[in-house]
């Protein structure tokens, strides 16, 4: 302390740093003492003080930034929904490698869990070692940020790839490159790593022409988050007023619907990708998120066309399945399909087969008669390809295999490769049929393994039938599953509990799996609703299982059977617990109890508007409970500005639900500008 | 007729180099492959017929002599031979060079100007500017020994940054000259950025009382501040900049730059404390309490003082 206090306290002003020592600090290539000299100057000298700070402001994002003690970024290559992509120097290996940085992912209330979860699988990744799957060298990171070290592939993404290629690829070249890359998925999915976000673009096909699948998982965290994988475009605003998430243009139904995705959802977006790059189009059109839901189910993308044979399309298309259940059960399945129909464009008339055991027998034959035939012969179930895959001795390769090759002597239709039923009078009941068939079939099948059991089971748990599912999961003993499908079966199997109204039970088993807050979840969707002890949880539960009837065949009698069960209540609940379901606690703030019973009248009107206009009037309604809650002055702007665009973008619909919607909102919104809670009558 | 190539811009390499260099080089066992490897480089980062591979070679060797880098192994490890490669050939006027830089880095300066935008001083008129000190001789072509900007630099190091570099000093000197804001002065009454202590009597009147020490004892401190952290805090506080821009800009994990801040910022509360004990003569507890009251704004206390 020997300075005195002086007014402005500077140091002698050295000479100003040359430009090279400026260049130098941007390379790291400064000695310490160089740079404490610099700084010095900095801190007397106002001119190179102010350059150091310039400097630091533009600096390109994220340059020699250290990643942990070894890596070191050199270069952005790209930015993407999730985060930056560098190029970066692995000091200890010396080599180059490329990092995925996920920031601030911690944002979300959910997060840990999925940060959980995506380490879990980044590191089940990274000892996965498939030529088709981009190698995870490590991931790490401290809060908030994660960040994934990946090879560095010199190639593009397959998107880019063909559309610069000249001339077009071939559509056999495309198709097999997707044969490779489906090869990668599926070894993943045997490792119970689920992609989440299939698509052209992270598909890369390397200089070398190796193709790789890349960017495992990152879908899930970007959940967390509430971000979205693509950030470009009106329907991406869209997906975040849901629990939508994912890239809109390839994502299956019931990722539209905000369940998470598995193997069969990747399997459906390998599908749009794939289709894509063969037809140069989407087979599901639209610009925002929600045209792109509806034509999603609307199911039936165009088949044919651009010189693509018919026979891949119909594989593809039931891949676009609305019913998971109803694509093939598992990667393997659908490139095995893939590969027979790319492999022959027969031109040459087909032989009818009269005979099932005809069909068997001449394995070849059997898939040009799927192929061509356009109505199914009497007497065959026609998965064609895959009974006669069964036939030759190999053994089926899924549940659906089971079904197909199961003989059914009183069989009057089919499923069409397409997965399309032919006659829809009493499909559930052929279907019941064609699973105990099945399941008898199988009894005497020893080599049927565990995994085509829970696709069964999922199937099952699809239609809503926790009996079923239950008495298939039965026959694998509790402990004998395979390590990589206990978590799967377990959580089927709790799951289907709850479904036959053994919620407590069911929650048990899943708590030990998800913890409270995601067994929760589970069991606003499974369970029935009039089992649910609370006010709050049945109206959660009404929303999600409402989403879900959505696809489900017998929508009205369900949506009766949840309103009963929702009741009318009067007495104002604690309404916290129902905006979390929402997405939307973040935004509640003191008005929660005036808002009470204002949102019971929301979740009322909001059954009214599935009926009307399904995916669109439900983004309405689900935004503007967002809105509700960040209350009329104020809240989250950002979460307001989203749902006034939400809003603008449905006012086109002049649906009649929808504006019985507009009009009680209106009611809730007057009467709380009134600041009194009075409870409007709906009807 | 390659080894013939090579051996004439060897040569032109070796005879361009002073004696002392020559005695460094003859002790780096790989300096030809390191020669040859540093023209391919440049051959394959531009045209080839911009500078004549031997023409190259002697300029190679001028930065080498000039360079006060002491260890040649370095030198070479540093060299970026395609940026000088391009960087030599502005110097020299060649269109395609200058097309090439402008293509490669005329959107970083353009990132950079727009920072310094002001009224009646446009993007453009900055970028201009900034061409005209890069390419052209200052003085005009007849100034002997004058060279323009981009000669000067070395190869030392990406172009990239090099450009970073002198575009930022260039405009911050135009500004300066241009319409410099005045510094912010330091406000001589402190108690306006000082909080009202509600319901303490005692403390209100301590604060009034003892301001002026607390400017002296604060500026003491600040004064009595390592310079680099004095340097580190004034950025972080008064200038803004965040975490992860000091952390990349000093090549800092940004928990070490955030220890640093943390760890500047508590000298300068102790130092603070120490001097304002000293001064007032009141036991250390009321210190703290008048501390405690002006912590809460100690960030505008700051930025007021470093400014």
């Amino acid at each position: 302390m020997t300075s005195s206090a002086s007014k402005s306290p500077r140091p002698e002003v050295t000479a100003c740093p040359s430009d090279k020592i400026f260049t130098r600090l941007l390379e790291g290539t400064l000695g310490d003492a160089e740079l404490t000299a610099l700084q010095a100057h900095g801190d007397g000298c106002p001119a190179c003080g102010r350059t150091l700070s310039e400097l630091a402001r533009t600096m390109p994002p994220g340059q020699g930034d250290w990643l942990g003690e070894r890596f070191q970024l050199l270069e952005p290559l790209g930015i993407g929904g999730m985060g930056v992509v560098y190029t970066a120097f692995d000091t200890k290996l010396q080599r180059k490698v490329a990092v995925k940085r996920l920031r601030e992912l911690a944002a979300a209330a959910s997060a840990d869990k999925r940060r959980a979860r995506f380490l879990r699988e980044a590191q089940l990744l990274a000892s996965l070692s498939h030529p088709n799957v981009l190698t995870v060298h490590d991931v790490g990171g401290v809060d908030p940020e994660l960040y994934v070290v990946m090879e560095l592939v010199d190639g593009w993404p397959m998107s880019r790839w063909i559309s610069e290629a000249t001339p077009r690829p071939d559509w056999r070249r495309i198709l097999d490159l997707y044969l490779q890359v489906g090869r990668g998925l599926s070894a993943a999915h045997q490792l119970g790593v689920v992609h989440r976000d299939v698509k052209p673009e992270n598909i890369l096909v390397a200089r070398t022409g190796r193709v790789l699948i890349g960017d495992f998982g990152l879908a899930g965290l970007a959940e967390a988050a509430g971000a979205t994988s693509d950030p470009s475009g009106p329907a991406t605003e869209l997906t975040q007023t849901g629990a939508v998430l994912g890239t809109p243009a390839y994502m299956a139904p019931e990722q539209h619907d905000g369940k998470p995705a598995d193997a069969l959802s990747d399997q459906f977006s390998f599908c749009v990708s794939l289709y894509e790059s063969l037809h140069g189009r989407r087979p599901f059109p639209g610009r925002t998120a929600a045209e792109i839901a509806a034509a999603v189910r609307a199911g039936h993308p165009p088949t044919g066309g651009d010189g693509i044979p018919r026979e891949i399309d119909r594989v593809i298309a039931r891949g676009l399945t609305v019913q998971p259940a109803r694509r093939y059960p598992s990667m393997d399945a659908l490139l095995a399909a893939l590969a027979r129909a790319g492999e022959r464009r027969p031109l040459k008339p087909v032989l009818a087969a009269g005979a099932l055991g005809v069909v068997l027998a001449t394995t070849a034959t059997v898939a040009i008669v799927g192929a061509h035939r356009r109505t199914p012969l009497p007497g065959i179930v026609s998965s064609v390809s895959e009974s006669a895959h069964a036939s030759a001795g190999a053994p089926p390769t899924s549940a659906h295999s089971i079904v197909a090759t199961a003989p059914d002597p009183e069989a009057t239709g089919g499923v069409s490769a397409t997965g399309r039923p032919h006659d829809r009078r009493d499909a559930a009941a052929r279907k019941a049929a064609a699973h105990a068939r099945a399941l008898a079939w199988a009894q005497h099948h020893p080599e049927i393994d565990a995994r085509m059991l829970l696709d069964f089971a999922d199937g099952s748990h699809a239609d809503r039938d926790g009996a079923a599912c239950l008495t298939t999961l039965n026959r694998v003993p509790l402990d004998a599953w395979p390590a990589a499908l206990s978590d799967r079966a377990l959580r089927r199997r709790a799951t289907c509990e709850m479904l036959r109204g053994n919620c407590e039970k069911g929650r048990r088993m899943l708590e030990a799996l998800d913890g409270a807050t995601g067994a929760r979840g589970t069991q606003l969707a499974n369970c029935p609703v009039a089992s649910l002890p609370t006010i709050e949880d049945r109206i959660a539960a009404v929303s999600a299982q409402a989403d879900e009837a959505r696809y489900a065949g017998n929508k009205a009698a369900r949506r009766k059977e949840l309103k009963q069960a929702l009741g009318r209540q009067t007495t104002a609940p604690p309404i916290q617990a129902c905006f979390r379901s929402w997405n939307a606690s973040r935004a509640c703030g003191r008005r929660l109890a005036a808002l009470a019973r204002s949102y019971q009248v929301l979740a009322e009107s909001f059954l009214a508007a599935r009926d009307c206009a399904e995916g669109a009037a439900l983004d309405v309604m689900r935004s503007q409970i967002s809105y509700q809650s960040a209350g009329p002055e104020g809240g989250d702007p950002a979460l307001r500005c989203r749902s006034e665009r939400v809003f603008a973008a449905y006012r086109s619909c002049a649906d009649a639900g929808e504006a019985a919607e507009r009009r009680c909102l209106a009611r809730v919104q007057a009467a709380r500008r009134d600041g009194a809670p009075v409870l409007p009558d709906v009807r | 007729m390659i080894a013939n190539v090579m051996d004439g811009a060897r040569a032109r390499f070796w005879a361009a180099l002073g004696g002392a260099r020559r005695n460094d080089l003859g002790r780096l066992a790989d300096w030809e492959a390191r020669l040859s490897a540093a023209l391919d480089e440049a051959a394959r980062a531009g045209g080839r017929e911009w500078i004549a591979r031997d023409e190259f070679a002697a300029e190679l060797a001028a930065r080498l002599d000039e360079d006060d880098e002491a260890d040649v192994a370095r030198w070479w490890d540093h060299l970026r031979a395609g940026d000088l490669y391009l960087a030599c050939a502005c110097v020299r006027g060649v269109g395609g060079a200058l097309d090439r830089f402008e293509q490669v880095y005329g959107d970083e300066i353009a990132r950079i100007a727009r920072r310094f935008e002001r009224p009646g001083l446009a993007t453009d008129d900055l970028i201009q500017l900034l061409r005209a000190k890069l390419f052209t001789t200052p003085g005009g072509a007849e100034s002997p020994g004058a060279r323009p900007r981009i000669a000067t630099y070395t190869g030392q190091g990406f172009l990239q940054n090099w450009v970073r570099v002198t575009a930022t000093r260039t405009f911050i000197d135009c500004c300066r000259t241009h319409d410099e804001p005045p510094e912010v002065p330091m406000r001589s009454d402190l108690v306006a950025v000082l909080p009202e202590p509600k319901g303490d009597p005692e403390l209100a009147l301590l604060k009034r009382e003892h301001v002026t020490h607390f400017k002296a004892s604060f500026a003491e401190a600040v004064a009595a501040l390592d310079s680099a952290d004095r340097l580190l805090l004034k950025q972080h506080l008064v200038e803004r900049l965040t975490i992860d821009q000091l952390g990349a800009l000093y090549h800092l994990h940004r928990a070490s730059a955030a220890r640093r801040i943390a760890k500047a910022r508590d000298a300068l509360l102790v130092a603070t404390r120490i001097a304002l004990a000293r001064r007032l003569g009141v036991p250390p507890e009321r210190v703290a309490s008048v501390l405690e009251l002006v912590a809460s704004r100690l960030e505008a206390s700051i930025e007021r003082l470093l400014a």
